[in-house]
């Protein structure tokens, strides 16, 4: 299979592009079906209107942020060194990128 | 085996640090949605604070959609659309501070791939059978050809110049922009060209009159269409701004004169911090007021051109002179070295 198509004047890898593509759809069409799975999973009536119907509570979105922050948020907080883990989280994650050198085609 | 489950950890860490670099272009929607916002207030005019509570909120609702509608296309297209987009985004250098892709990616590629994002959006809209939902997706054909043909004049253009520079290779990769020979001084139809060039593709950026935002079906627009692939669709709206936000400041970004600041800095990957800060500092502010400035112009000289169809009239025409400019520079170039 043709991975990388080279001429003189461009080199269009195609694997590092379809290996993105791909990863990232079905990183998104994954958080689709979780959300549709966990919305009731089938389509409801179009009374639902986004930002113009009257109906829905206003604090809404006020209600799962709170909802959120203190379930999930306010524990990490609490937690000592909570911000020293954060910070060595993402370092672990760049780390990891950095010297696997697999993300670098 | 080992080596396999490595080298996909590594992958999926470049991809999620990319996604953070992602970010920005949310934090520089809402930042430019407060400034327009307290100036529009100002007038009597109210716009939302906060665009993005929108977009957040309909992701934790019930997915609603026509009844005409194509269900299953309605729902993944707008996946399909946004993932498009990260391909580009993994081209553009400093995107990721690790090249998930080779760094200097060829425009002719991302115009392809920005192409493909913009024909399933499209396709995501025509879905779902509306006569609402159809002049949605006539606007944003309209739109996508304003906004691609400046773009794909503008990298030809340039990649003559440097064919005619000599430049060995592929005159369509990022990196060979990055020597920035066509925005010197001593090439002045070529730097001109590429101001034209800069304003048309900016102000041809789609967006909102209401809150000068660049987010998809703002305003009430399709409401019979909800939730989650909603989100995406609107997401993916911000992200392409971006993306052409930060493509096109690559290509005048002054990369000497930040190669020249670096060259006293021994260790490599301390001037490449300061490459990152700088250049995302720049695509931030170009975003935040660059954008809107190129915006208010263009209105403005829409209104001062009492002709019909004024906006396309000046699109045609400086897209032709900012084409016709860099190409003479390149000619021009090319006869000297004939004659030398």
């Amino acid at each position: 299979m043709i991975s990388t198509l080279e001429t003189g004047y461009f080199i269009w890898n195609f694997t590092a592009w379809l290996k993105i593509y791909l990863l990232s759809a079905g990183v998104f069409c994954l958080l689709t079906f979780i959300i549709k799975k966990n919305t009731g999973g089938s389509l409801v009536s179009k009374k639902m209107m986004r930002g113009c119907e009257r109906d829905i509570d206003e604090g809404f979105f006020e209600q799962i942020v709170s909802s959120f922050r203190s379930r999930i948020m306010q524990p990490w907080f609490d937690f000592p060194f909570s911000h020293i883990l954060s910070i060595v989280l993402l370092f672990l994650l760049f780390a990891v990128a950095l010297f696997s050198k697999s993300g670098v085609e | 085996m080992q080596n396999i489950l490595f080298n996909i950890l590594g992958y999926f860490s470049s991809w999620v640090l990319m996604l953070v670099t992602l970010m920005i272009a949310l934090f520089a929607e809402s930042t430019h949605t407060y400034f327009s916002g307290r100036s529009l207030s100002r007038r009597g005019m109210i716009v939302s604070l906060l665009p993005l509570r929108d977009i957040f909120k309909s992701m934790t609702m019930p997915i609603s959609l026509p009844e005409a509608s194509v269900i299953r296309l309605s729902t993944y297209l707008p996946c399909f659309a946004l993932a498009a987009l990260i391909p580009i985004a993994a081209s553009i250098p400093f995107f990721s501070f690790l090249p998930i892709m080779d760094n200097g990616g060829d425009l002719i590629q991302i115009l392809q791939f920005a192409a493909l994002s913009e024909t399933l959006a499209i396709l995501a809209i025509f879905s779902l059978g509306t006569t609402d939902a159809q002049i949605t997706a006539n606007r944003m054909i309209r739109e996508l050809v304003k906004l691609i043909v400046p773009m794909m004049a503008a990298f030809i253009s340039i990649a003559f110049y440097y064919s005619a520079n000599g430049i060995q290779g592929d005159p369509f990769s990022l990196n060979v922009f990055t020597t920035a020979l066509h925005m010197t001084p001593s090439a002045p139809f070529s730097l001109a060209g590429t101001l034209i060039f800069i304003f048309v593709i900016f102000s041809q950026i789609p967006h909102s009159n209401a809150g000068f935002g660049c987010s998809l079906l703002e305003n009430c627009e399709l409401p019979d269409f909800n939730g989650a692939p909603r989100s995406m669709l609107q997401l993916w709206s911000i992200f392409r701004a971006f993306l052409v936000v930060a493509l096109v400041t690559h290509i005048f970004f002054p990369w000497g004169y930040f190669k020249g600041l670096n060259a006293g800095f021994s260790i490599s990957w301390w001037a490449q911090s300061v490459n990152f800060a700088a250049f995302w500092t720049t695509v931030l502010v170009m975003r935040v007021f660059g954008v809107t400035l190129c915006w208010k112009v263009m209105e403005l000289l829409e209104k001062k051109v009492r002709i019909k169809n004024s906006g396309v009239w000046l699109f045609i025409i400086l897209t032709t002179v900012a084409t016709l400019l860099v190409v003479y520079e390149g000619i021009k170039i090319s006869m000297e070295v004939a004659a030398f």
